[in-house]
């Protein structure tokens, strides 16, 4: 097949903005598509070689992709830079310079011939893989062959291709409409296309099946280990109240956890990690591989979760973007993993020992969830209760902000309830808070009781308990666990310090509703600066003065360094204090 | 695989060669050594042959060796060139012998390497000239252009370049000139850094044999191995812009 043939489909659809006209073009392109290159044709459409999911990609840089334009046309660099000025787009460059070609080849005088979508396909394959020493040039070389035959229309796709910005601004979905048009003969067919493609998203390999053994062929496309399925996506609603009349009056609360989402595979001893991207992640985190591996204790299984970074030591959710870092990263992924671990927390299982479970109902999903993984320090389930309850909801919901989630996603209970690949509907309803309190100013904290340390930690306190002074009961209220901002020397010195402090339980003075590892008179004061201030259902600090069952919390506290040898504990930040910058504070999220 | 011959025509071979590719197959059988290659970009293509008389010593069946250029040219450097070397193929190894120095090096799989065609041309008008006068117009073309225009007529060859301002030229009419074979005047430029890298690599010729026609390949023949070995390079044109 000629690759003129694509070009000029690709210009037709460059030109309109419609999306029937789109559709029209590109079936009419596949109808007369061969099945032997069907796949190809539909991956180049995508601006692509492979589905995403195998993580190789085609993005040539602009400057070798220059280099190869002036082998193939004899126009310098420089004349080329000044083209790629004027119209910032590769194509375009391409297009123009073998217009005004002047290089000829040896081979342009003995026959014509014409570029193929196989040779286009084979040599952006090489580009992609080249690899090591010399492979700048052996790129340089794979596309200057190309341009050396091409026309200029074809020039202005092969480059946009080979820069990885085809962007035709076909969505996945109008391509699924043509292909079911062009192989099935109407739309009818497009939910069973679409199936195949939620839990197999790769449109090249579709297009094949549907070519070779039509519509039959497509439904019998089943889950495969090691390709990764759409994440199901869920809706949202403004307030708790309108989730659970959605719902039913009953609905399963999750912990929504603000990390990256992960879909883990499973076969035996090889793992696969995904994200809500399909980008494969597996490298980046060895970690949470073989944390899986140990926790699983079937054969193959596939998983959905959320991977969270946590402090092991104050057990608290860190922002992702600690580990954030490690995406896109090869080396230094060991340091990566000791510094911040991972935790994933697991909500759902959609394949085990052979069997798809994504007709099956979430509550017997998660049943089946939890009676195959056994929980361990790097894998959990996902926090959950399962109610009708508006105010125990509510307190949950405050419990999840204060742990460090965005909020909840409430599922739907009922036999309805399956997983529904790719989509996006009301049997998952998310709600995230609409409100946060930033903190500006430092605050003066007490330390009532420490944690015995972790990992790096062990030996010495992991984390302080911190209270706030409560005037009017003339008592003192937790906050916070403290565990950053200490420089390793410092930790080090905590139990010495605290040691003259030390007593057995409790202080009287002391409100508390979190369990030390050791209880301290109260007396030493530090100066603390927090991300923000939220209402928490453990924490004792104002505890019902804004909301019922509530008190307020500081999120990732941090040790300014300063030591208030200064100040007494009573001269402490007051609760009231803190109240009032709630108060003043507070103001909504942008969605 | 066995030979041995010159340090100077190996090293004449091999610059040759790395004027355009950086891995050659040579193809060896009982009557000498060939090898073809043509730049990644399609532009040039040159063809060396070696028969067994211009080695000092030969012995080959019909063999297929890829070799690394730059590896060998970095044991020529080792060498001087009057010296003599010796190589051997030993199963998947080549093997380089300069007096007391042994150096070994993988060869290359031919298997993804191909040989390239020789595209079918017909050239309407030939010349020989010197290479001291073919060299000048191209040096003095270098400094202007990219370019570099040859021109055959009847009566004359020659090579011009034409800057923004600045020209060159190197005119040669009939009797300065050993041969010339012309019916209609014929015209084509090419790129002048392959031909600056072609006649800096060149180092046994005294005159090349040009083939040309009008926005047309050039085709340029001449001696390697001191007159014992043929090399013919294919070069393709530039066409006027616009």
């Amino acid at each position: 097949m000629e690759y003129r043939k694509l070009a000029e489909v690709y210009q037709k659809i460059e030109s309109t903005t419609k999306r029937l006209e789109m559709t029209d073009y590109l079936v009419a392109l596949f109808s007369s598509t061969s099945k032997d290159v069907i796949d190809k044709v539909v991956y180049l459409t995508q601006g692509k070689i492979y589905p995403d999911y195998m993580g190789i990609e085609l993005g040539l840089a602009e400057k070798l992709a220059l280099k190869a334009i002036t082998r193939a046309t004899g126009i310098g660099e420089k004349e080329l830079q000044t083209m790629l000025q004027k119209h910032g787009d590769m194509g375009i460059v391409a297009e123009e310079a073998i217009k005004k070609k002047r290089q000829l080849t040896l081979f342009s005088f003995e026959s014509e011939e014409r570029l193929s979508v196989e040779k286009v396909y084979d040599n952006f394959v090489k580009i992609a893989r080249a690899s090591g020493e010399g492979s700048q040039d052996k790129k340089i070389n794979l596309l200057a062959e190309l341009l050396n035959i091409a026309e200029p229309l074809e020039a202005r796709y092969i480059l946009r291709t080979v820069v990885g910005k085809l962007r035709l601004g076909i969505a996945d979905m109008t391509l699924l409409d043509a292909l079911s048009i062009a192989f099935g003969g109407s739309k009818e067919l497009r939910e069973f296309v679409e199936r195949a493609y939620n839990i197999h998203p790769d449109l090249g390999y579709i297009a094949k099946v549907l070519a070779d053994k039509g519509i039959a062929g497509v439904k019998k496309i089943k889950i495969q280990l090691g390709i990764p399925v759409r994440a199901m996506l869920a809706e949202r609603l403004p307030s708790l109240e309108e989730i659970l009349n959605k719902m039913g009056g009953k609905a399963a609360f999750e912990y929504k956890y603000d990390g990256l989402r992960i879909q883990a595979h499973i076969k035996n001893d090889k793992v696969w990690l995904y994200s809500r991207r399909l980008e494969n992640l597996t490298e980046q985190f060895p970690d949470v591989v073989a944390a899986i591996k140990e926790a699983f204790k079937g054969n193959e299984a596939i998983f959905d979760g959320e991977a969270v970074p946590v402090d092991i030591n104050t057990g608290e959710l860190l922002p992702f973007q600690v580990v954030s870092h490690r995406r896109g990263r090869k080396y230094g992924i060991e340091k990566a993993v000791e510094e911040y671990p991972v935790v994933l927390f697991l909500f759902d299982i959609i394949y085990l020992n052979g069997e798809d479970l994504t007709r099956v109902p979430y509550m017997e999903r998660r049943e089946i969830l939890e009676k195959n993984v056994e929980e361990t320090d790097r894998i959990k389930f996902a926090t959950r209760i399962v109610s009708s309850d508006i105010a125990e909801i509510k307190e949950f919901f405050n419990k999840a902000i204060e742990d460090g989630c965005e909020g909840l996603v409430a599922k739907n209970t009922g036999p309805e309830s399956i997983y529904r690949a790719g989509a996006r509907e009301f049997l998952w309803i998310k709600y995230k808070r609409d409100y946060r309190a930033e903190m500006a100013d430092t605050i003066d904290l007490v330390v009532v009781g420490a944690f015995a340390g972790k990992g790096r930690r062990k030996g010495t306190y992991g984390a302080l308990l911190m209270a706030a002074y409560n005037p009017k009961k003339d008592r003192f209220e937790t906050v916070c666990k403290l565990g950053s901002g200490f420089t390793d020397e410092q930790l080090a010195n905590l139990p010495r310090i605290f040691e003259e402090y030390k007593i057995d339980k409790c202080h009287p003075r002391v409100w508390s509703e979190i369990e030390a590892d050791y209880w301290f008179i109260p007396r030493i004061v530090l100066e603390v600066i927090g991300a923000e201030i939220t209402l928490s259902p453990t924490h004792t600090c104002a505890r019902d003065v804004i909301e019922k069952g509530a008190g307020l919390a500081i999120r990732f506290p941090r040790f300014t360094g300063r030591w208030r040898d200064d100040k007494w504990p009573e001269e402490a930040t007051t609760t009231e204090e803190l109240v009032e910058m709630y108060r003043n504070q507070i103001k909504k999220v942008e969605k | 695989m066995r030979a041995k011959m010159d340090v100077k025509d190996l090293k004449e071979i091999v610059n040759l060669l790395l004027t355009l590719v950086t891995e050659a197959k040579f193809e060896f059988n009982q009557d000498g050594m060939g090898v073809k290659a043509v730049d990644p970009a399609h532009v040039a293509m040159i063809v060396l042959d070696l028969p067994k008389d211009g080695f000092i010593e030969y012995e080959a069946e019909d063999e297929e060796i890829g070799i690394d250029l730059d590896k060998v040219k970095d044991i020529l450097k080792l060498a001087s060139s009057r010296d003599v070397i010796e190589f051997t193929k030993e199963g998947s190894k080549l093997t380089f012998l300069i007096g007391n120095l042994t150096r070994s090096m993988p060869l290359i799989d031919t298997s993804a390497m191909s040989i390239p065609r020789v595209p079918n041309l017909a050239l309407p008008a030939k010349v020989v000239v010197p290479v001291s006068d073919f060299t000048n117009g191209i040096k003095a073309a270098e400094s202007i252009s990219d370019n570099v225009t040859l021109k055959i007529t009847p009566t004359e060859f020659e090579m011009y370049t034409e800057g923004d301002e600045d020209v060159a030229r190197v005119c040669l009419p009939k009797d300065m000139i050993n041969e010339i074979s012309c019916d209609e005047p014929v015209k084509s430029m090419y790129p002048v850094d392959y031909l600056v890298k072609l006649v800096k690599a060149m180092d046994s010729a005294e005159y090349l044999t040009i083939y040309m026609g009008t926005d047309y390949p050039i085709k340029i023949e001449f001696d390697i191995a001191g007159g014992k070995g043929k090399a013919t390079y294919l070069l393709a044109p530039r066409i006027e812009g616009e």
